[in-house]
């Protein structure tokens, strides 16, 4: 069994009336990457910040690598990159890594070292003598994941990371994600951008108005292949009503030269044709559709009533 | 800015400030030293020998500017950190609520301390452009009070912006200090509409801005220290501190 990173115990969230997050639990374990996903106000961003401790949970508990989320323990296992790095606009790229650097009270004699080490990685030793407030939003990024890796912190929070950047800018983030992936660390990132949580995460949780939807690892989200595109000839709405009694709970949508059956799980596909058969369609081909990451959010936010 | 980064950051923050400040005061002070209707002025009203009414002069206006400064760099550090959120990303560092706050104070009374040595290089220059070396000492030991004063006007309202936000906490700090310095006018005032006592009370309770001004006057003119001022200040400044302690230490940021 992995070693638990972060875990979260009916974890909840209250701003005066306003239910921020409402009863979150789960575990994620070293070396994983995961994604929080959700429309905006589900929840995601105060749940990172108290994941972070830089808000307290009105009820419920967490814990990093077994330490209370509110302790300074817990802080000196993770960096966290906000949405918007909230960064001294006065300092320079590297006065702010020697800053936070000193925050954290590391041996001076790395000091040098990490910073240009830091600027390596995120891409901006070319502008650690420029003032944060003369960069791009993708540098005020780079710069903002490159603090959260001072003191080579074995968790990092990273809150919306490829939001507001251009695509060259995201492209750039995506990639370090990546290659801290390979550092195994464990990441834990909001996003609304799930090309970019599909290509890094192991596992991914759905978050709508507070509450946890679903929690699943991507191959659990690709082998929920229930979708299947007939095409073929005759595909007559009595012919769509015939799948529909066939396969109970399905929902038959037309499709360029075909009809879509969504909700026919692999069992249930011989029953479907069947039906197609007995209402006079000529199949032409029978192909099972791997549904997207954007599939499974639409389909839960659905189904949550949004 | 290895042992202490937070105040560190909090000078770098208010330089500007405090440059631009300096900028003024120095054009004033030295209008004021310069003019001949202020040096007359001074003769007349203080009744003191030549050298040391100049310098009472200076340092009346030296208490006022440097309240004011302290009150100036003191209102935005605080709801600056708030309103931008920087605060985000120290508290994910294991940075305590306690330390934080020690070391923004500490920040805020360096730059306070800074402005205040440069106001004392002005004064310097002054009293020797002058020519009144003998009551140089006496000017700088005098300093030393409005030092004392201005860190702590400075904690009172770092303290006060916490609640009140910088706008806010800058005005009524001001005009504390205005009542406190014209204090004894108002207790009179006061002891004859007796609705109004508890302003009587809150007069006597204020930062002793008009007694610290005196003393400043006594060390010029060779009356000797009372210790009971300095004490006071001390312990404003203490319980400001601790008030700012306490309230910041469950507060969401």
């Amino acid at each position: 069994m992995p070693e638990v990173a972060i875990e979260a115990r009916s974890l909840t969230k209250r701003y005066a009336s306003h239910t921020a997050v409402e009863g979150l639990s789960f575990s994620i374990y070293r070396g994983e990457i995961f994604g929080l996903l959700g429309p905006n106000g589900a929840g995601k961003t105060s749940t990172v910040k108290m994941l972070a401790g830089i808000t307290w949970p009105t009820e419920g508990t967490g814990a990093i690598f077994g330490h209370p989320i509110e302790s300074l323990e817990a802080s000196r296992y993770h960096g966290y990159s906000p949405e918007r790095p909230y960064l001294y606009e006065f300092l320079t790229a590297e006065e702010i890594l020697r800053f936070y650097y000193d925050v954290e009270r590391l041996p001076a004699s790395q000091r040098a070292v990490v910073v240009d080490e830091l600027l390596a990685i995120v891409g901006l030793e070319g502008a650690r003598r420029q003032r944060v407030r003369t960069f791009s939003k993708g540098m005020v990024h780079r710069l903002g994941i490159a603090q959260a890796l001072i003191g080579d912190p074995p968790i990092l929070f990273l809150d919306e990371p490829g939001t507001g950047l251009d695509p060259i800018g995201r492209i750039e983030v995506r990639n370090l994600l990546v290659s801290l992936k390979k550092r195994g660390k464990t990441l834990f990132m909001n996003s609304n951008i799930l090309a970019d949580v599909e290509l890094v995460c192991d596992r991914v949780g759905i978050l709508n108005k507070g509450r946890l939807m679903a929690l699943k690892t991507l191959e659990e989200v690709r082998a929920r292949a229930s979708a299947v595109e007939v095409t073929g000839t005759g595909l007559t709405p009595r012919a769509i009503h015939a799948v529909a009694r066939a396969v109970p709970g399905a929902r038959v949508q037309a499709s360029e030269g075909g009809i879509r059956i969504h909700g026919c799980p692999a069992d249930q596909v011989p029953g479907a044709v069947a039906a197609l058969v007995a209402a006079k369609v000529r199949i032409r081909s029978v192909e099972p559709l791997h549904p997207s990451l954007e599939d499974l959010f639409f389909e839960l936010v659905h189904e949550s009533g949004d | 800015m290895r042992l202490f980064p937070i105040a560190w950051v909090t000078v770098r923050s208010q330089l500007g400030t405090l440059v631009g400040f300096l900028g003024i005061t120095a054009v004033l002070l030295l209008l004021l030293a310069l003019l001949p209707g202020f040096r007359l002025a001074v003769t007349v009203q203080a009744g003191y020998p030549p050298a040391v009414s100049r310098l009472l002069s200076l340092f009346a206006a030296f208490n006022a500017l440097g309240v004011l400064l302290a009150i100036v760099l003191s209102s935005r550090t605080l709801p600056m950190e708030l309103r931008n959120r920087t605060t985000h990303l120290l508290f994910t560092r294991p940075v305590s609520r306690w330390r934080f706050i020690l070391e923004k104070w500490l920040g805020n009374v360096l730059v306070t301390l800074a402005g205040w040595a440069l106001f004392l290089i002005a004064v310097t220059v002054t009293v020797v452009a002058m020519g009144a070396w003998e009551v140089l000492p006496r000017a700088w030991a005098a300093s030393l009070v409005v030092a004392l004063m201005m860190v702590t006007v400075s904690t009172l309202t770092t303290t006060l912006s916490l609640f009140l936000g910088g706008g806010l906490s800058l005005f009524v700090t001001g005009i504390l200090c205005l009542i406190a310095v014209s204090s004894r006018g108002f207790v009179f005032y006061f002891d004859t509409t007796p609705h109004l006592l508890p302003l009587k009370w809150l007069c006597w309770a204020l930062p002793p801005l008009p007694t610290l001004a005196d003393l400043a006057t006594r060390l010029l003119t060779g009356e000797p220290m009372l210790m009971t001022y300095v004490f006071g200040s001390l312990l404003y400044c203490y319980v400001a501190l601790l008030v700012l302690m306490i309230s910041f230490y469950r507060r969401e940021v």
